[in-house]
């Protein structure tokens, strides 16, 4: 049962039997009303008696017309109360038609009397024995119903004092019932709440303490058992808080661990990157120094041996001006070679700024400095206007360079020279383009192209180190861009790139 | 004009092949100056302030051009070229780099420690005797040095 509950029954029980016993009094007190009705009835009837007994001998006595008038209301009113009188049990209505009956009796003998002296003056002796006889008749009667009045009064009185008796022992056993019932129950009460409480609070210090285990609320219907079973509920919210903080923590943790790590790999980056810088640095003075130490012998070789061919030119035979030329075109052979490496070295190593490049521009000038290196060639430019790119100004005009001095040099034996320099769009991206008529390659070979030293001519028909194409190529990747050639034996080359 | 005083040239010069190969080069063009070698720059720098070899040296008689290496062992040219700019006698005279390498960073500090002129040696011989051909051309007889006074 709910605390509620019982503490409403501790209230409004009080309340229920105060109300019952309020009624019992109520009823009781309603019942002496009535009794004390009946009783003053029953007092009026006996003085009624004495009264008409009064009367009766007052006029034997006298024989006056008062004590018949007297007679007459007295009896009058014993009928009256007579009638008055509410019936019970069968005893008192025995009781009440036996007065009635002698009432009636009475009547009868009085009138008996009364009519005994109207009817004849003096009376004859033996009427004065009837009358009497007729006067202790009455008087007998008048007396019964005296006695039957009080008898009736007692019975009543009888009745309503085992009835008001009744009453208080059942007003005394409820009360005590109720004395009972709530002293048990607030006692259980207190009790169920002290054991709910110090439940209670035994869980909220073993929770307290950190034990965040769960256990099933009692399954009390009560308060405090909605309240343990809430308890409980908290409780386990609190552990899957706990739980999921620690998940939490568990994963900080692997993050710092993944961050370290992180920054571990950038620290070896910072390493790697400082060393290659260091490489580089060392890249470069060993460009310096090869440039400068290999040319130099290179030119005793070919100074002499060009002095040679000068001035012993008379002392020397076919074969001997022959070799000497050999060593002289090797000499310079090698210088372009040495040129060349250093400048592939160089586009690697240069620092490069991202602006606006005008390579049309940048081109016309490169053929401008072609045609006027060779004037007599017969030479058709196309250029188109506008080709801007965004890159290294530097290393774009070297590729441009290798570009169209290929082009140049490749197509030398046309009659007529036609390089076009342009730009498409292929694909959305746009995409330049490097046209020659000059003496293409053959496509099966287009992978060697671009790799250095590797060349697709004959070396006597068309000098060069096979340096150029690698250096392009190395020039627009470094754009983030690509090359590709297409070509056909006698038809010409096109080299195109995106940037 | 009074008896052309022969113009000087200081060759300054490590490399005995290059050495000669200039001098040749010089004679094929017919070049009639007097050249004085200095095969380190030490020695040039004992020429120039008549120093050690060359103590004693008159030194109101400077080069009209000196043409400097700049690999050298001992001192080299950049040296060379900072002591004889550093000093009043030397500051004004005209410096022709002249080296085999064409790397930005030896042109770039030749010219700020007052090179008057860079050229990287030719490896093909025919366009090197052009180049001394023009040097000559250019510094010994269009340029007016500080040394051509007329006296």
């Amino acid at each position: 049962m709910r605390i509620r509950t019982r503490l409403n029954l501790m209230v409004l029980l009080p309340f229920g039997v105060a109300a019952f016993t309020a009624a019992i009094i109520f009823w009781e007190s309603n019942r002496e009303e009535a009794y004390l009705q009946k009783s003053r009835v029953t007092a009026e009837i006996v003085k009624g008696a004495l009264d008409l007994n009064l009367s009766a001998k007052q006029y034997l006595l006298f024989q006056e017309e008062r004590p018949i008038e007297q007679w007459r209301t007295s009896s009058q009113s014993m009928q009256e109360d007579l009638n008055d009188l509410k019936v019970g049990s069968r005893e008192e209505q025995l009781l009440i038609a036996g007065m009635r009956q002698y009432h009636g009796r009475a009547q009868q003998l009085f009138s008996q009397v009364t009519e005994s002296y109207k009817s004849g003056l003096p009376l004859p002796d033996v009427n004065k024995l009837l009358l009497e006889r007729l006067s202790g008749q009455l008087t007998i009667c008048l007396t019964t119903i005296s006695n039957d009045a009080i008898r009736l009064d007692r019975l009543s009185y009888e009745k309503i004092n085992s009835f008001r008796e009744r009453a208080n022992l059942l007003i005394i056993s409820f009360l005590l019932l109720l004395a009972m019932v709530i002293s048990s129950t607030a006692w259980l009460l207190s009790r169920r709440i002290i054991a709910g409480i110090k439940g209670l609070g035994a869980r909220m210090e073993v929770v307290g303490s950190g034990d965040l285990n769960p256990q099933a609320g009692t399954v009390a219907d009560d308060e405090l058992g909605q309240l343990s079973r809430s308890f409980e509920g908290m409780t386990e919210k609190l552990r899957e808080i706990t739980v999921s903080r620690d998940d939490l923590a568990r994963e900080i943790t692997e993050r710092k661990g993944i961050e370290a790590e992180r920054e571990k790999i950038s620290e070896e980056l910072r390493h790697k990157v400082t060393e290659l810088e260091a490489s580089n640095r060392e890249l470069e003075s060993f460009s310096y120094s090869i440039s400068h130490d290999l040319r130099t012998p290179l030119r005793s070789i070919e100074g002499f041996s060009q002095f040679v061919l000068k001035i012993y030119h008379d002392k020397l035979d076919d074969e001997g001006k022959d070799y000497l030329l050999r060593i002289n075109n090797a000499a310079q052979r090698l210088a372009k070679l040495i040129e060349d490496i250093l400048q592939l070295s160089r586009m690697t190593r240069h620092e490069m700024v991202r602006t606006e490049v005008d390579m049309s521009a940048m081109a016309r000038e490169i053929v401008n400095d072609l045609a006027k290196s060779e004037p007599d060639r017969q030479a058709e430019i196309s250029i188109q206007e506008g080709l801007l790119a965004d890159g290294d100004p530097h290393l774009l005009k070297v590729m441009l360079q290798n570009l169209l001095e290929n082009a140049w040099k490749y197509s030398r034996k046309q009659t007529t020279t036609h390089i076009e320099f342009g730009r498409t769009n292929r694909d959305g991206r746009s995409v330049f383009f490097m046209r020659d008529n000059g003496t293409g390659f053959n496509m099966a070979y287009v992978q060697k192209l671009f790799q250095p030293f590797q060349r697709l001519h004959d070396m006597t028909e068309y000098p060069g180190t096979g340096i150029g194409l690698a250096t392009v190529q190395r020039i627009i990747s470094r754009h983030g861009g690509k090359v590709w050639a297409e070509g056909e034996i006698g038809k010409g080359a096109t080299f195109s790139f995106t940037l | 004009m009074n008896g052309m005083k022969k113009k000087i040239i200081l060759l300054v010069e490590d490399n005995p092949d290059d050495v000669t190969l200039t001098l040749l080069a010089f004679k094929e063009k017919k070049l009639v100056n007097e050249i004085v070698v200095a095969k380190d720059g030490e020695e040039a720098l004992d020429y120039l302030f008549g120093t050690g070899k060359y103590a004693g040296r008159d030194l109101s008689v400077m080069p009209t051009l000196i043409l400097l290496d700049l690999k050298m062992p001992k001192i080299g040219g950049l040296e060379v070229l900072q002591r004889l700019r550093a000093d009043e006698r030397t500051r004004l005279l005209p410096v022709v780099i002249l080296t085999s390498s064409s790397e930005d960073r030896d042109v770039v500090e030749s010219y700020k420690l007052g090179a008057n002129s860079y050229i990287q040696k030719p490896v093909d011989y025919q366009a090197f005797m052009d180049a001394v051909g023009q040097l000559d051309l250019y510094w010994l007889v269009l340029n007016k040095s500080c040394l051509d006074k007329s006296i």
